[in-house]
């Protein structure tokens, strides 16, 4: 790990670009508010044969962060992005790997992913709006299976425009 | 007239699970030409439950996340939270970690393997399966008194013991059953009629695998090491020996192949665990309070890599905590598997990446 961590840093340095990683535990941590650098360190990384494990978002005080853990060479490699407009580009361009998660978080918290291949929603149905994780939902409307009368409904009038 | 789409779901073709495929197939009407996919069925907001629970009560929600990786859930919880607290283990608990782990494993790769010899209506072979895994889950139910989840984990350790009587019972049940795994393995790899059926089916190739970030016996049937007890050892791993089982062919014939001589490699890492066992406590004394903090966690669950985000601000209550399963990476790899294969194949094909749906939804 430490000759990663150096040859990360050694990178960075030699791009000119204004970040480093630090060694926290078993894993390195880089901490940047800047989306530009962001698809900088994500190249790097891409070139490096990095995958996408998982992004995590989450609100810290009315901004959000966002933490993009890669596996790097099986080292947990850590990229903490701080927003405060609830949009980020999309990595998915680079690491299809990164397409679900992407996705995930953008329904849960209600952040714009630009320029994403495939920007549907992941597992909340429409009907429901965005940026619900703190929101109470019952299970039966929460899951999109929900059987009732209403989608049976809706089922029929699909129907109806799809025969005209 | 409309194109034809073959609907598959809202169930799980292959097990009880909701999953929605949408079929689009070839001219031929038999093939596929593409594949999408709907899910959210089972989607219960578990990561924000999480958040209103305190760092124990969190051990059994996690535990209920899934039936089959339910070990791994806590056991890569308890990591995350014992790296913020910066906790040292006992030996023992280490190595009690990596036996409960093996054991599994096991059962759930005999699971998989049961479910295919099911979907290619082999009977027989899933009788002799499903009969070899029963021997661990009542192994299972010996040692933890259920046979699924097993509340080994807790926080600073393990929460149960193994006597001379317990130790003599595993490695009576793996000595009883090495022999029907073997006899497993001489069949898939010799049996003309189950390699036709199941070879070039459901092919994934190392570029995609590589692309797609596949995990687990998915992405080591298609040639990619990704095993985390090798890549990034925890627990015990470091201390014991195996082999990553890895296949090129990445078709559901490998998948299984994976799986199969992985079991012999859980039963090697179980003998070796319990010859090796430390003595001493099995658990800290003192429980700990969880300082402020973030830490990463993953461990090889029996579908691979399975990797837990926590952040703690010193209440007792975590502020974010956040966990990715692997079929969460695998499932995506369905839309390379499927195109030109038979739309008879859609549950023998989605079957192959072990798909776990309540887990990946939470």
């Amino acid at each position: 790990m430490k000759t990663l961590h150096q040859k990360l840093n050694d990178i960075f340095t030699s791009l000119k670009l204004t970040a480093h990683f630090e060694t926290k535990g078993d894993s390195l941590w880089c901490d940047i508010d800047d989306k530009t650098l962001l698809i900088r360190i994500a190249e790097i990384l891409q070139t490096m044969n990095a995958r996408v494990c998982m992004i995590t978002a989450y609100e810290k005080d009315d901004a959000h962060e966002l933490v993009y853990h890669f596996d790097l060479d099986g080292v947990m490699t850590n990229v903490k992005l701080r927003i405060n407009d609830k949009r980020v580009p999309s990595i998915t361009p680079l690491f299809k790997s990164a397409d679900w998660t992407e996705r995930e978080l953008s329904e849960i918290y209600g952040i714009a992913i630009e320029n994403h291949p495939n920007p549907k929603r992941l597992f909340l149905d429409e009907a429901i709006k965005e940026s619900v994780l703190a929101e109470y939902y019952s299970l039966s409307s929460a899951m999109s299976g929900k059987v009732s009368q209403e989608l049976w409904g809706r089922v029929k009038a699909e129907e109806g425009i799809n025969r005209g | 007239m409309d194109k034809t789409k073959v609907i598959l779901g809202p169930f799980d073709v292959a097990l009880e699970e909701p999953v929605y495929f949408k079929i689009e197939p070839n001219e031929d009407g038999k093939t596929i030409k593409s594949v999408d996919m709907i899910n959210g069925f089972v989607h219960r907001g578990i990561e924000s439950i999480v958040l209103q629970r305190n760092f124990l009560q969190n051990l059994i929600i996690t535990e209920k996340v899934c039936a089959l990786c339910s070990n791994n859930h806590p056991f890569t919880y308890c990591m995350a939270v014992e790296k913020i607290a910066n906790i040292t283990l006992p030996e023992r608990a280490k190595y009690l970690r990596v036996i409960a782990d093996e054991i599994k494993r096991i059962a759930s790769h005999l699971f998989n393997l049961g479910m295919l010899a099911h979907l290619i209506h082999n009977k027989f072979l899933m009788t002799q399966l499903l009969e070899t895994r029963e021997d661990f889950q009542d192994l299972k139910e010996a040692i933890w008194g259920n046979r699924m989840d097993l509340s080994a984990n807790t926080i600073g350790g393990v929460k149960f013991d193994l006597d001379k009587t317990l130790i003599a019972s595993i490695k009576e049940t793996l000595d009883k059953n090495r022999s029907e795994v073997e006899a497993f393995i001489a069949l898939f790899e010799t049996d003309t009629t189950l390699i036709n059926r199941l070879r070039g089916v459901g092919t994934l190739s190392y570029e995609d695998a590589l692309k797609l970030g596949v995990v687990g016996p998915v992405a080591r049937a298609s040639g990619v090491n990704n095993d985390v007890r090798k890549r990034a050892p925890y627990a015990a791993y470091e201390h014991l020996s195996f082999d990553v089982i890895l296949q090129k062919d990445g078709d559901v014939l490998s998948r299984a192949k994976v799986r199969l001589y992985e079991i012999l490699e859980s039963m090697k890492l179980l003998h070796q665990a319990l010859a090796a066992l430390p003595t001493g406590d099995i658990v800290l004394p003192t429980r700990t309070l969880i300082p402020e903090g973030e830490a990463t966690s993953r461990t090889e669950a029996p579908r691979g890599e399975l990797v837990y985000y926590l952040k703690s601000n010193g209440t007792q209550k975590p502020e974010r905590m956040k966990w990715r399963v692997p079929t969460y990476m695998n499932w995506e790899a369905l839309k390379v598997m499927m195109p030109n294969n038979s739309i008879d194949d859609v549950a023998l094909i989605f079957n192959s990446i072990d798909p776990c749906i309540s887990c990946t939804e939470r």
